[in-house]
């Protein structure tokens, strides 16, 4: 354990030694400065954050820029985490909000979940592929699959289904991060799963097709 | 219950299993129980999802810690550095050389077993010069006191281990020369420095063990290297 206290200013620490520090030991370093606890804290939690700003925002450029503030932030006020909470949620919840908020501030397409984004949703009962079976997804598909069509939905639908399907928070929560009631943050993660679904049956569709066409084209040599 | 409020029941819940009117919606209904279980597919590989993690570029921690250093959350990565080394770089390099330092170290331990007559001797070269306000003088003038009495012993001794072709006669030659080394870079820190009192000691400290090694060469002479 590097004392920093000992010498009354930031001890090096050796690169070897970087990747043996506990994240508890790196806290307490990058407390008091030290480069070597931050770089541990950064390669600890680096992929988790920007896996997070890339399923929210769908586009790589803009994932690095809000990891990157999101990192920029947590450092920033390292110095105030009292161990209260696990790290890691303290930091998942603060990028979250600087994702949001940078949705917000900047032009990028922003779904208010105060509307609905397509009136024809609101129609009753599950919406049917005209002259086609609804097709079971379960056990097609698989989470490339499932990743790809995240990816195609709009904005405000993603933002939902990625805070509450994939990272696990709650409604109320997802009301207070996105500023909308909980009925809404309900509505648009059921249309937003409806959207994936329709997504992964066309996704379904296409394999077969190909598969047919492939023993045709087999058949006929 | 109808499809519609299925559907409803369904964008309420918040996980957990679904009411028993609407279970048994799903036995009857067949589009209805896929639409559930494609929830639950989606459900379950979105949970896979969130253990998938992508690999940043690593140009993302450059730019964070350049950003980092430049509003000085990071701190004493070259502080730390300069904080580290020594107030006199000139004197005290001279210890990072291994073999300087391995040298030294032989030296000490060579003259341990007479360093009870050869500091005699030394103390008696010096103090029959030196009054003891002498003594608290400046480094100058005791060192070429002390450095006349080195010297003159030495040739003597020097004169004694030529005539003497020996393992033991090497040795102590070989250990002479590292002194004399020793000696001239300390000479040439008091000179640069002569407010250093750590380097007058380790200059006095090397005349002592230039004397010891002396001691012994003329002890040898006397044997006939027979010691």
């Amino acid at each position: 354990m590097v004392d920093a206290s000992r010498t009354g200013t930031v001890t090096r620490t050796r690169q070897s030694t970087i990747g043996e520090m506990t994240e508890a030991e790196a806290i307490s370093l990058a407390q008091q400065g030290d480069a070597g606890a931050f770089e541990r804290l950064y390669r600890l939690h680096s992929r988790r954050v920007y896996a997070l700003c890339l399923r929210m925002v769908g586009n790589p450029a803009e994932a690095e820029d809000l990891a990157q503030d999101a990192f920029l932030q947590l450092f920033r006020k390292i110095g105030t985490f009292r161990g209260e909470s696990a790290f890691s949620t303290w930091l998942h919840r603060l990028s979250v909000n600087v994702v949001l908020m940078k949705l917000r501030k900047k032009t990028l397409p922003v779904t208010s979940l105060e509307e609905s984004t397509d009136p024809e949703d609101e129609a009753n009962g599950p919406r049917r592929e005209i002259g086609g079976p609804d097709l079971l997804l379960t056990g097609s598909i698989d989470r490339v699959h499932l990743e790809r069509a995240v990816e195609q939905l709009p904005p405000g639908y993603r933002q939902v289904f990625v805070l509450h399907d994939v990272q696990g928070f709650e409604h109320n929560e997802i009301a207070k991060l996105m500023d909308c009631s909980i009925g809404n943050s309900k509505s648009q993660l059921h249309k937003a799963r409806m959207r994936l679904r329709e997504l992964l049956q066309e996704t379904l569709r296409d394999i077969a097709r190909q598969e047919r066409q492939e023993a045709k084209a087999g058949g006929s040599e | 219950m109808k499809c519609n409020e299925f559907e409803r029941i369904l964008e309420q819940q918040e996980g957990g299993p679904l009411p028993k009117a609407a279970l048994a919606h799903t036995e009857d209904c067949g589009t209805c129980r896929v639409l559930a279980a494609d929830f639950d597919a989606i459900h379950g590989l979105a949970l896979e999802l969130a253990t998938v993690d992508a690999d940043p570029p690593e140009r993302m921690w450059i730019s964070l810690r350049n950003q980092l250093e430049a509003e000085g959350v990071i701190r004493g990565s070259e502080t730390a550095a300069r904080s580290v080394s020594p107030a006199n770089p000139g004197w005290w390099t001279v210890f990072q050389r291994p073999a300087v330092a391995g040298a030294f170290l032989g030296l000490v331990l060579a003259a341990a077993g007479t360093i009870g007559y050869l500091s005699n001797f030394a103390q008696t070269a010096v103090q029959s010069q030196l009054t003891p306000a002498q003594e608290a003088s400046s480094v100058p003038s005791a060192e070429s006191v002390f450095k006349e009495e080195v010297l003159s012993v030495g040739s003597d001794s020097f004169a004694g281990l030529q005539r003497q072709d020996t393992a033991v006669t090497d040795s102590i030659r070989r250990n002479l020369q590292i002194v004399d080394n020793f000696i001239a870079v300390c000479e040439k820190s008091v000179h640069e420095q002569p407010d250093n009192q750590i380097a007058r000691e380790y200059l006095y400290g090397a005349y002592q063990q230039k004397a010891e090694l002396l001691a012994t060469a003329m002890n040898h002479n006397m044997t006939g290297g027979l010691q």
